[in-house]
């Protein structure tokens, strides 16, 4: 994810510096509409395909080792998967996805978009969207967990009144 | 909407331009006929390009009054910016050319984005404006692989695409060898007759300025020092006025 937000950042800045975003703006079209939208849209996503192929991933290297390492057929193996993962967790972790993938979006594009001075000033804004982006993941990473666990006390509540 | 009909094409009333402490334009008062080549002419840093940033709204000024065809467009928002742009084309400095896309999507781009149509149908507009630069056959090479003059070539190509009434030229021939200038300052004059566009060029060239220029404006930190036709500023005393003929006639004295 790290990488396209990067390229995002270079390419957006790049665009700037050599007034092609101010070229767009010139004839008539608008830069929010052309270039910055669309890429905020193909982040998002990108993200979701990269977590579906990290889960996969996950899933079957999982397997493989336990296959080959403690003898666990494939069966067993999936059929514990359900008893390990709950709906909450999978909702949790797609609102994660969505998350990160907006905060990432908005912040290379930001960045980039509003680079200035030449190539140096391209360089600062990737150097800047990286620095940003990692702090801003952490930050959202506790953020969704926080609200997380505040929704789930709150459920856990309610359903403790009704019953 | 603009009104094409108005006899001003260019109406700049008392323009302040400010960036923090530093005061770019100091009160600029300039009318540009329909159809009127005006050259804008000063040396490097005195606001020349700030000129046509603020006229097509890429920068906003501080004070006074931009007039486009009537239209008072100083204090439009970005949203009702975009279709005065359309009739005002500016060819920037540099190329600026989309260059992840070929030639004939640059020049199409316009096209495409205000009539809805497909590259496909854009096709014979692409040709035609290529043809008018002077550059028949190029459409499906990358913007970024042909050379620099070219470059600019296809910026105007892209600009005239969509059908500007007036047309802003940034140091169109800046940084170009003199057989490609002279193309250039041809093709801004050829254009302007044929098209009948009124167009706006800021240079630092004397020379092509007395050569296709209708009216001259010399600007100097940020105030016109001196206007009027080519007889006008050939008789000039004012001294940057007579330093730039100067240096034009030693050029073309070396030529």
């Amino acid at each position: 994810m790290e990488k396209s937000v990067a390229f995002t950042a270079a390419e957006l800045g790049t665009m700037r510096v050599t007034e092609q975003i101010d070229a767009i703006r010139c004839l008539g079209a608008n830069p929010f509409q052309e270039i910055i939208i669309p890429r905020v849209l193909a982040i998002i996503a990108a993200s979701f395909a990269l977590l579906s192929a990290g889960l996969l991933m996950s899933i079957f290297g999982g397997l493989l080792l336990a296959k080959v390492f403690a003898g666990i057929n494939a069966d067993e193996y999936l059929r514990h998967i359900p008893t390990l993962i709950s709906w909450p967790s999978i909702a949790l972790g797609l609102f994660k996805c969505l998350v990160f993938a907006i905060v990432l979006a908005t912040i290379c594009t930001f960045k980039g978009y509003n680079a200035s001075g030449g190539a140096r000033g391209v360089g600062r804004a990737v150097v800047e969207t990286a620095v940003s982006t990692m702090v801003a993941l952490v930050v959202a990473d506790w953020g969704t967990s926080l609200l997380a666990d505040a929704l789930l006390v709150l459920l856990s509540s309610m359903i403790g009144r009704t019953a | 909407m603009t009104n094409p009909s108005a006899s001003l094409a260019i109406d700049f009333q008392n323009v302040v331009k400010r960036f923090g402490e530093r005061t770019v334009l100091k009160g600029i008062n300039l009318e540009v006929k329909r159809g009127e080549i005006l050259f804008i002419l000063g040396t490097s840093g005195t606001g020349k390009s700030v000129l046509l940033k603020t006229l097509v709204g890429l920068l906003r000024a501080d004070e006074g009054n931009i007039l486009i065809e009537g239209k008072d467009v100083a204090h439009l928002s970005e949203e009702d910016y975009l279709p005065i742009r359309r009739h005002c084309g500016m060819v920037f400095q540099h190329p600026a050319l989309f260059d992840s896309m070929t030639v004939g999507q640059n020049i199409a781009f316009g096209l495409m984005k205000h009539e809805r149509k497909t590259y496909e149908q854009a096709l014979p507009r692409v040709r035609e404006c290529l043809e008018l630069v002077g550059l028949s056959g190029v459409e499906d090479r990358n913007a970024n692989e042909i050379s620099y003059g070219m470059q600019k070539r296809v910026s105007l190509a892209r600009t005239l695409a969509v059908g500007p009434r007036i047309l802003l030229f940034d140091e169109p021939t800046t940084g170009l060898d003199p057989i490609t200038t002279r193309q250039i300052n041809n093709l801004i004059r050829d254009l302007s007759r044929r098209l009948q566009t009124t167009a706006l060029v800021v240079s630092h060239d004397m020379e092509c300025a007395l050569e296709i220029a209708d009216r001259i404006i010399v600007l100097s930190e940020g105030q016109i020092v001196e206007q009027g036709d080519v007889e006008h500023i050939l008789k000039s005393k004012v001294p940057l006025v007579v330093d730039f003929l100067a240096e034009a006639k030693a050029s073309r004295g070396d030529a």
